[in-house]
């Protein structure tokens, strides 16, 4: 039997056995992964429709997952590739050098962990990281924050960026529809993320399920830092919740417009043409970056204020990693300015 | 404000936008009131739902009742989405094949235009993938399988091993394509280093490749079905011409695209068309640009699969492309022209006509419905 120790569910696997994401195993009384080197898709976007509105806004990313997830959301929208059985899933072999090689050729930023949970394949993650940064690109990761200390330590040791999910605010929530225990891994590593790495945060919400939690999820973020940029994502009604309402727009701006006096950068997304994608600055409420919401994880930045963030208005500086910069940069040979962690 | 406006209906909640830029307008002008109740009115049921082509019909209906316009383009595509993700067997799909068939006759019945129906080809067994994410250059692959693949900056390790490869039907550099083909510089300033197709029934695992695992793929046939009283359709870029004609001739005409049709089993009386030039065969995108411009496809800014990340500067709604084609039969046939589809994207930006109402969906999810008008569109809701 071994304990795998890179998320909070700290399975115990018998040997023969995979752990609750089926992505470690114990084969030979040791703890291996499941599907090395293995990718399920490759899709190249801006930065923003990760989301990830202050790290190098208008940049390009090369987004990749594998598969598999140590949770168990009632409303996955990505059920496809997290919630089925690995071994049913269209896998191919892309080494971390080969992935880098790939987002060279299209002209990228940075490559980002998306779609399904990273922590289930976190030593390809690391290991491309290495890779990324030797090569002058930045490396990133959504994730939903259930990591071991251990695991999180490593990950924030090598991620440029990071976006949390903070699906709820209470341990009931995360037990009825998150299938975990509880809360309180995430609330620790959104604190150990907030002063080790770029973090953004976002909250999908689904009607009647946690929309009335808002409130209390701001007064976290508050707590940790009112000036990490918070996503809320209108989460459209799939997966084992398919027959829900529609989240109503009009309600939830509503509760953002309150939340407000608790976070200082809000954003609302995932529905066309939202106006809520866009950076406004909390003290003279200036338009710092404009975008447009496309839907369907689409937001294109389409005027900055000023390149490095500084308010026209009130000469106050929205916190921001790196500059903006051109989607198409680093299609044209030109010196790299990023600042990359070092190994 | 440019000369095309989007009203996007995410249930409950609409808002206008510049489609050039895609910036938000200071809302919906009542001008606009009757377009933005249609697509209130009808929310588009999703890309798997049984009643995606019911959508089409009843929109459609509304649309020509309030603005009974010369020419009607509809575009059925619930079919695809359903062959290739919502689980469906032969029975089933065979039965929906029919029950498209009957929404064209409700569609005719309610309103008396003419129908002029093009099948686009149909599906075949999935064979399997063909990994393209490890080669040394970079391969782009349609977001849905079958059809055209483009391969840039190559190694000669990557040629050699494509060539080997019996799944892979053609493999041509741009040169060589120009030469058979000919066409416009913006054509070609887009094209792959290499052009590549594979046999049908092979799906290629790229970037922009699906996560999803497709359960068929597009087969690209020689010759599709039309079914028309027009005569002298031996060509897409016959079409045109002759629908122009009728026009002018008083008759109403309803040019009807339905995807998952071939000569084998389009259940109307139809005649074979011509589905290719040269050895290239169209898939839908450079149909459309076919049937809708009634120009070669290589007259086209844009080549049937290119680096569409590269294009970052207007159109944003219209993802690959940010070249509106103006000289479009629906820009040009009649006094009015409205379409309605239910594939997002390409009813909006190929077939050109002055109102568009559309389904706004992305990797078959539902984010409600997009309307653009333009063109005699605006001039009339002025
Ligand atoms: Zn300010």
């Amino acid at each position: 039997m071994v304990v795998c120790e890179q998320c909070e569910r700290r399975c115990r696997i018998n040997e023969g056995d995979a752990g609750y994401c089926r992505m470690y195993l114990n084969r030979t009384g040791t703890l291996e992964q499941a599907l090395p080197n293995m990718i399920s898709a490759l899709m190249i976007q801006r930065i923003e429709g990760l989301p990830v509105f202050h790290f190098y806004p208008g940049s390009r990313t090369l987004s990749f997952s594998t598969t598999g997830c140590n949770f168990d959301c009632r409303y996955c929208s990505t059920a496809f590739i997290s919630r089925v059985d690995p071994a049913e899933v269209v896998m191919h072999e892309l080494s971390p050098d080969m992935l880098v090689n790939k987002a060279l050729l299209a002209g990228c930023h940075s490559i980002s962990f998306t779609t399904n949970e990273p922590t289930v394949s976190l030593s390809y993650l690391l290991k491309l990281a290495d890779a990324a940064h030797q090569k002058g690109l930045h490396v990133g990761c959504l994730t939903n924050g259930y990591q071991t200390p251990a695991a999180a330590e490593a990950l924030a040791g090598k991620m440029d960026f990071m976006n949390v999910s903070l699906k709820g605010s209470t341990d009931g929530f995360y037990r009825d529809y998150v299938g975990v225990d509880n809360i309180s891994p995430v609330l620790r590593n959104l604190e150990y993320y907030s002063s080790h790495v770029h973090l953004e945060i976002t909250t999908p919400v689904i009607t009647d399920i946690n929309d009335d939690q808002i409130r209390e999820i701001a007064f976290i973020i508050n707590k940790i830092n009112r000036q990490i940029p918070w996503h809320v994502f209108r989460l459209l009604p799939e997966y084992k919740m398919s027959d829900r309402e529609y989240p109503d727009i009009r309600d939830l701006s509503e509760k953002l417009e309150e939340a407000r006096a608790a976070v200082d950068y809000i954003y609302f997304g995932n529905f066309p043409g939202s106006e809520w994608v866009s950076t406004y600055c909390p003290t003279c409420r200036t338009r710092l970056i404009e975008r447009v919401g496309l839907g369907g994880c689409g937001v294109k930045p389409v005027n900055f204020a000023d390149k490095n963030g500084l308010c026209p208005g009130c000469d106050v500086n929205m916190p921001l990693t790196g500059n903006c910069v051109d989607y198409s940069s680093a299609e044209i040979e030109e010196e790299k300015t990023c600042q990359v962690k070092s190994e | 404000m440019s000369g095309e406006v989007g009203i996007i209906d995410a249930r409950e909640w609409q808002t206008a936008v510049d489609m050039r830029s895609g910036c938000t307008l200071d809302g919906i002008r009542p001008q606009w009131r009757q377009i933005s109740e249609v697509i209130d009115k009808y929310p588009y049921p999703g890309d798997l739902s049984e009643e995606g082509n019911q959508w089409v019909v009843d929109v459609s209906i509304e649309v020509v009742r309030l603005f009974n316009p010369s020419l009607v383009f509809l575009l059925f595509a619930n079919q695809t989405f359903r062959a290739l993700f919502g689980g469906i067997d032969e029975r089933t799909m065979a039965a929906e094949s029919d029950r498209v068939a009957e929404c064209i006759e409700k569609f005719v019945f309610n309103t008396g235009y003419e129908p002029f129906v093009i099948g686009t080809g149909g599906f075949c067994k999935l064979k399997g993938f063909m990994n393209l994410m490890s080669t040394d250059g970079l391969a782009l692959g349609g977001g849905i399988p079958g059809g055209h693949i483009g391969i840039f900056s190559p190694s000669d390790k990557d040629l050699d091993t494509l060539r080997s490869d019996l799944r892979v039907v053609r493999l041509v550099s741009r040169d060589e394509f120009r030469s058979q083909f000919g066409g416009n510089d913006s054509f070609y300033q887009r094209f792959p280093d290499y052009y590549m197709e594979l046999e049908d029934g092979y799906a290629a695992r790229s970037v922009y490749g699906l996560p999803r695992n497709p359960d068929r793929s597009f087969k690209l046939p020689w010759e599709i079905p039309v079914s028309t009283h027009l005569k002298g359709i031996d060509n897409l870029t016959d079409i045109r011409p002759r629908i122009e004609g009728a026009i002018n001739q008083g008759r109403k005409i309803a040019v009807i695209l339905v995807e998952g049709w071939s000569l084998e089993n389009m259940p109307l009386d139809c005649e074979p068309c011509n589905n290719h030039e040269s050895w290239l065969r169209h898939g839908l995108k450079t149909q459309c640009h076919s049937i809708f411009t009634g120009k070669s496809f290589t007259e086209c800014p844009y080549p049937p699969i290119f680096k569409c990340y590269d294009e970052d500067n207007i159109y944003p709604f219209s993802f690959d492309y940010s070249e509106p084609e103006y000289d479009t039969l629906g820009q040009t046939a009649g006094d009015l022209s409205v379409a309605i589809g239910n594939r997002s994207i390409i009813p909006h930006s190929l077939f050109g006509a002055d109102i568009t109402i559309e389904c706004f969906a992305r990797c078959v999810q539902n984010f409600g419905n997009m309307a653009v008008i333009k063109g005699r569109g605006l001039e009339l809701l002025s």
